[in-house]
Formats: structure tokens, C-alpha cells, sequence
């Protein structure tokens, strides 16, 4: 009742609300940014509260990469080709990397929060971005390799709709990234925009990287759902 | 069959996901359109933000209860034979009107700025909230009572962690109807401050009024916390 892999499953299907349903109210504060009728003060406050709501999603990933990992490793539904002390000492690590990736994206978020003007705190949060999409590469080329490999050693994976699953987590990951790249210029658009005004250029260019933010975030919710048919049905 | 089962399930998974998560947003606009240092309009466009959020857990609430009772046949939990089958059924359509209702009272209380929607609209939205509130009371205190009397023995549902998980969302349909009876007063202290400007004894009236609306929030993510736990459990 209280073991170790009901609690993860729990916890793994918790972390799936906390991501793709506030997700949700991401994508909605990104489109009320762009309503060019608001005042300042009103769209500054909903890019505030995006970049609130945005901190649960990438809690939310980070957290997903240890508890999947831990439900394959004690559910023993994977790497049972490599000595159990062996896989052990690496989900330690793995806990304790991800312990630091979440204290990284809280600080980062508070002094993101504080201000965003003073030098040290921009040089902070510029290194906090660079640790954070290298980590996210790593988790998509990690997810990706994983699955590609368990088709051809069924040790590291047994069954065949994870492989398929740790497939779209990588591919989920990847799109984050991607509407990330998209958005690079979306709060500096809106700092233009509060200081010098609007113009229907800046508005355009607004509007333009949310258009481009919506489609990978709309992919990164399909392969979501597609995981969790895909854990019901398990084909 | 069992491909119907596993999908309703996934639906069902899908839908607890999109209850929490929207409501966590919801929350935090709610709570950005209680900021007495943001202006007037902004704190009314926090709102709508909330409003249009909020339609995630009210649709959900509807569409979980739905699912749930035809798997429970499906999975032959409970409600089996010909009768648990109609009754599954009817719940359904029933569950699909109640959807309808729920999203119309959105339409009509949301409508594009500066119209309104049309008298006869109205009219039905004010039955129809009368309705709901007396309707969830109804589903709340039979969820609950059928639950109880399953665990006793006697009851449609076979499985002791499936009656204990309707007790669970009865507690959580009782809690939606206390927020359903809390809102007006939040929108009456809103309107107050849109209409004369506000003032601390405003903010306070508002305050005053919101905080049994966020016991009622947090005590329904307790509850979808614990009814997950349940269902991944499955304890006998």
C-alpha cells in the first residue's frame, strides 16, 4: 500500500498534473500578454504570472526524469543488466543532480523575481539558462538513447510501450526547448514595449513568437496525453 | 471491451491531470485579482484569466464522475447486470447535460465586452445555478451514502479503495458547492471595488470573503492528492 513504487507512480502521475495542466495557463498568460488593448501594468502582470506558472512545468521535468527512472529501477521493469549496487549508485547521483537542477531552477526563478536589472543577478540567470538547456539536451539525447538501445537490449528496457514512452519524453523535452528558443525575445519585447511603447511592429513581433511558442508547446501536450494512453494501454 | 476500459481509463487519468493543474492556475490569478496594489482593470482582467482556468476542474468534476461510474461497470467494480449498465448510461447522458449547463453558464457570464446575452439566456443561467448547487448537494450526499453502504456490505460497488474514493469526491463536490455559494460574495465585493475604487475596508471585506474559498481549494487538491494515491493502490 505504502511501497516505494505505488508512491512513485503516484508521485509520476502528480508531476504530469503540475506540467501539462498548468501548462495550460502558460499558453493562456502568453496570449493575454500579446493583447495589445490591455494596459502595461495589466500585461506585465500576466508575464509575471506566466513566468509563475512556468517555474511548475520545469520543476515538473526535472522531477519526471528521476521518478521515471526510479519506478523502471524498482518496479525492475529495466537495467537489470548491470549489477543492482551499480544502478543504485546511479540513481543516488541521479537524486542528487536533480536535488541541485531543482534548487538551481528555484533560485533562478527568485532572482528572476527580485530584479532583473542588476548586473550579477543577469549573469546568474544567464548561466542558470546555459546549466538548464544543457541538462535539458542531455535528458532528450539521454531519453532518446535509452529507447533506441532497449530495442536492441531488452535488459535496459523489458517492455516495449516504455521504450516508446522514454521515445516521446525525448521528444517532449526536445519541444520545450524548442517554444524556450522561440520565447528568447518575447519578455524583452514586452520591456520595449513598457518602456518606449507600443508600436504595431513590437506588437507584430510579439505576436509572432507566441504564433511560434504555441506550436511546439501544443506537440510537447500531444506526446503528454499520447504517454499517458500509451502507460494505460500498454501495448 | 477492455480496450474501451483502458481508454475511458486514460481519459479519466487525463482528465484528473487537467483538474489539478488549470486549478493551480486558477488559484493564481485568483489570487493576483485580490492585489489592492494593482490597478482595477488589471485585477478584473486577473479574473477572467481565473474564470476561463476554472472551466478545466468545473468540466473535469463532470467528466471524472461520468467516466468513472461506466468503468466501474466496464471493470465490473459495481453497478453490474443490465441495471448497473443503464444506470451507467444514464449517468452518462445525464453527465453530458450537467457539461452543457456548466459551459453555458460560462458563455453567458463571460460574453465579448461591451454585449450582453440575450434575456432568455439569463434567465436560464439563474434557474440553472439554483439548480446546480441543490443538483452537486444531491450526487455529494448519494456518492457518499452509496459508498458507506458498499463498505457495509450492501452497496453497488464491490471494491473497498473505489468506495472509499467516491467518499473522497463527494467531499470533493461538497467543497465545489462551497465555493459555488462563496463566489457571489467574491464577485459582489469585486464589483464594490470596480464601481467606488477601493479602500482598506473593501480589501478587507474581500479578503474576508475569499478565505473560505481557498480552504475549499486547498482542501479539494488534498483530496484529488489522496483519491490518486487510492487509485494507483488499489488497497482491499
Amino acid at each position: 500500500m505504502f511501497d516505494s513504487f505505488v508512491l512513485l507512480k503516484t508521485a509520476h502521475i502528480l508531476l504530469l498534473a503540475t506540467w501539462l495542466g498548468v501548462d495550460i495557463g502558460v499558453l493562456a498568460c502568453g496570449w493575454l500578454i500579446g493583447r495589445h488593448q490591455s494596459s502595461v501594468e495589466t500585461r506585465a502582470q500576466f508575464a509575471r504570472l506566466m513566468v509563475w506558472l512556468g517555474l511548475w512545468p520545469a520543476l515538473s521535468l526535472v522531477l519526471t526524469v528521476l521518478v521515471a527512472l526510479a519506478l523502471v529501477f524498482v518496479g525492475r521493469l529495466g537495467f537489470v543488466g548491470w549489477p543492482a549496487d551499480t544502478t543504485a549508485q546511479w540513481m543516488q547521483w541521479l537524486a542528487a543532480l536533480t536535488f541541485l537542477w531543482l534548487i538551481a531552477t528555484v533560485t533562478a526563478f527568485a532572482l528572476n523575481v527580485r530584479d532583473a536589472g542588476v548586473a550579477w543577478l543577469r549573469t546568474c540567470q544567464r548561466g542558470f539558462i546555459w546549466f538548464d538547456t544543457l541538462l535539458r539536451c542531455a535528458v532528450v539525447i539521454g531519453f532518446a538513447w535509452l529507447a533506441l538501445r532497449a530495442w536492441q537490449d531488452e535488459t535496459l528496457l523489458f517492455l516495449d510501450y516504455l521504450r516508446w514512452k522514454s521515445l516521446i519524453f525525448a521528444g517532449v523535452v526536445a519541444c520545450g526547448l524548442w517554444a524556450r528558443f522561440a520565447l528568447r525575445e518575447f519578455l524583452p519585447t514586452l520591456s520595449i514595449i513598457a518602456q518606449q511603447g507600443s508600436t504595431e511592429e513590437l506588437e507584430k513581433r510579439l505576436t509572432r513568437q507566441m504564433r511560434a511558442a504555441t506550436v511546439p508547446m501544443l506537440i510537447s501536450w500531444a506526446g503528454l496525453v499520447a504517454n499517458i494512453f500509451i502507460a494505460v494501454i500498454q501495448f | 471491451m477492455e480496450l474501451l476500459y483502458d481508454i475511458l481509463k486514460a481519459i479519466h487519468i487525463l482528465m484528473a491531470v487537467l483538474w489539478l493543474g488549470t486549478d493551480i492556475g486558477t488559484f493564481a490569478s485568483f489570487r493576483r485579482m485580490r492585489d489592492a496594489t494593482l490597478s482595477v482593470s488589471t485585477r478584473l482582467s486577473m479574473s477572467h484569466l481565473s474564470d476561463l482556468l476554472d472551466m478545466g476542474p468545473r468540466s473535469a468534476l463532470v467528466i471524472l464522475l461520468m467516466l468513472g461510474l461506466y468503468m466501474t461497470h466496464l471493470g465490473e467494480f459495481g453497478l453490474s447486470g443490465p441495471t448497473g449498465s443503464l444506470l451507467a448510461q444514464v449517468s452518462a447522458l445525464i453527465g453530458l447535460l450537467w457539461l452543457a449547463g456548466v459551459w453555458h453558464q460560462y458563455w453567458v457570464t463571460h460574453p465579448p465586452a461591451g454585449q450582453t446575452r440575450s434575456p432568455a439566456h439569463v434567465r436560464f443561467q439563474r434557474a440553472f445555478r439554483t439548480f446546480d448547487i441543490y443538483w452537486r448537494v444531491g450526487v455529494s450526499l448519494a456518492l457518499a451514502l452509496l459508498a458507506v453502504a458498499s463498505l457495509a456490505g450492501a452497496g453497488p460497488f464491490r471494491s473497498a479503495w473505489l468506495a472509499w474514493k467516491l467518499i473522497l469526491f463527494a467531499g470533493i463536490v461538497a467543497c465545489g458547492v462551497g465555493i459555488r455559494i462563496v463566489i457571489p460574495r467574491i464577485v459582489a465585493c469585486m464589483s464594490d471595488i470596480a464601481a467606488n475604487g477601493s479602500s482598506p475596508e473593501r480589501e478587507a471585506r474581500l479578503t474576508q470573503v475569499a478565505r473560505p474559498a481557498q480552504m475549499f481549494v486547498w482542501s479539494i487538491w488534498l483530496l484529488l492528492i489522496l483519491i490518486s494515491w487510492l487509485a494507483v493502490a488499489k488497497p482491499e
